[in-house]
């Protein structure tokens, strides 16, 4: 979206209103996210409970992005870059609602936990919630600077995310071999750490469709690598 | 020229007068294709079409250089008869321009003229309004005037009226730029079916019908030649920025 700007202004800040929705909403869900590990780590949870009520928020947002997107390939009927612009938007939007959802399930996992004495100390946790936190981040503003190179750090780091997970769970599988009192405990940080290793999915899938964007190369499957 | 190639231009320019509305423009048509020249007012488009049919020599102190091979030789090497030519690429102009005369005529008009012997005028005339899918609308009013036919009727007319004269190829110069959209999706469904038999190329000003009707795209601009591509990739993704900016509708 850089250089020359459209003849219609009108077009051209209909995109901007969507770039800036997209961010917009990439800085609640990267919110709903931070606070839903901190209702974990800090046991607190009425936070837990604001996540899922402003989750409500991206609901909308979401919706709302996306009439936009539809609006504009029905009235301006986009080509070229503004036509991957907006099939990417779209994408995006969805992304992020996703990840919205999972907050609100790491939330619901929390106020569940919370009802009992804490199984251990939170350590990889919280690691895992600020690198995914981080991949939401560059994964936007890759999107908004179209760059490539982010991208790509954002695809590698969904790697480390799977292992970080892969870890977690043999944790927390001892704990259960250990006592069966802890199993219930156990299954709920399992579930939670899993969500996380979601977020970082869609963190990737975002990277993903910026990539598309850019080159107009499909990079979400193996099978799709030599596609133009 | 590779086989499926029809008509392929060599370093043609283009002079009117002192201006060169062309520059140094090599591309080669492919047969039984759709192919839209795109680009602003005065990028040389229309002047390309015309040349492929030597309608820019009816222009006062025009100058080609180059060569377009057509059928293997070139249109404008001094034995060639530009009206052959015209008879196996015809054209089809912006505005709707029947003869004054009846339906009937306006079809049979061209090959008597041109003495071309035809067994069955009356068969010859249904089946030119056919292809140009007309001949249900007219059918019973063939010796009425032309004149009193709609827009979009005129314009399946005169492209019934090319059809007549059997060509290779049809020219068309922006063919629904003075039609209303029923009737512009009426000739674009046909430039669809005439595909099979005929090859097509057509200037247009609206893109969306570009994207539409064509197989390739060319994009024009300042008279020289910027993108030649799959119409499929000029609209999703096309290698250069210039045709980008512009099919996207940034004209700086």
């Amino acid at each position: 979206m850089e250089e020359k700007r459209h003849t219609s202004l009108h077009y051209e800040k209909e995109l901007q209103t969507i770039k800036d929705g997209l961010i917009y909403l990439g800085v609640l869900t990267e919110a709903a996210i931070g606070k839903a590990m901190k209702s974990l780590s800090g046991r607190d949870t009425e936070l837990a409970h604001q996540v899922v009520r402003e989750d409500d928020e991206i609901d909308r947002l979401d919706t709302d992005l996306e009439e936009r997107c539809i609006k504009i390939l029905a009235l301006r009927q986009p080509a070229a870059i503004d036509l991957r612009f907006i099939t990417t938007a779209i994408k995006i939007t969805g992304h992020l609602e996703r990840i919205g959802d999972m907050a609100v399930n790491i939330a619901e996992k929390v106020m569940r936990l919370n009802e009992e004495p804490q199984l251990k100390p939170y350590i990889d946790l919280p690691r895992m919630s600020e690198l995914v936190g981080n991949m939401i981040r560059d994964s936007l503003d890759s999107f908004i600077n179209s760059d490539l190179e982010k991208a790509e750090q954002v695809r590698r780091l969904e790697q480390v995310i799977d292992d970080l997970n892969e870890q977690i769970f043999r944790e927390l599988l001892t704990f259960m071999m250990e006592d069966s009192k802890n199993i219930h405990r156990a299954l709920l940080v399992m579930q939670i750490s899993k969500n996380m290793e979601r977020i970082a999915d869609h963190a990737k899938g975002i990277a993903d469709m910026v990539t598309y964007m850019v080159t107009g190369n499909c990079v979400r499957h193996q099978s799709c690598g030599m596609t133009t | 020229m590779e086989a499926g190639d029809i008509i392929s231009v060599n370093r043609v320019n283009f002079y009117y007068g002192a201006v060169r509305a062309l520059t140094d423009i090599s591309m080669t048509f492919k047969k039984n294709k759709v192919t839209a020249l795109i680009g602003p007012s005065g990028c040389g488009k229309s002047t390309l079409l015309r040349l492929l049919n030597r309608m820019n020599e009816l222009i006062d102190a025009t100058k080609v250089e180059g060569e377009i091979l057509f059928e293997g030789r070139n249109i404008y090497a001094p034995d060639v008869d530009p009206v052959e030519i015209r008879r196996k690429i015809g054209m089809v102009f912006q505005k709707p321009n029947p003869f004054p005369k009846t339906i009937h005529n306006n079809i049979s008009y061209g090959p008597k003229l041109t003495g071309t012997s035809v067994a069955d005028m009356d068969a010859l005339v249904e089946q030119s309004l056919k292809q140009a899918v007309l001949w249900d609308e007219v059918k019973d009013i063939l010796n009425k005037s032309a004149m009193n036919l709609s827009g979009g009727q005129q314009q399946r007319l005169c492209i019934a009226r090319a059809l007549a004269m059997k060509p290779d190829i049809l020219l068309m110069d922006e063919p629904t730029s003075a039609l209303d959209p029923i009737s512009t999706a009426k000739i674009e469904e046909l430039i669809e079916e005439l595909k099979e038999n005929y090859t097509i190329i057509i200037v247009t000003h609206n893109m969306q019908q570009a994207a539409r009707v064509s197989d390739e795209t060319a994009f024009f601009y300042l008279g020289n030649l910027i993108e030649y591509n799959k119409t499929e990739k000029i609209f999703t993704k096309p290698d250069v920025k210039q045709t980008e900016d512009y099919i996207t509708g940034r004209f700086g």
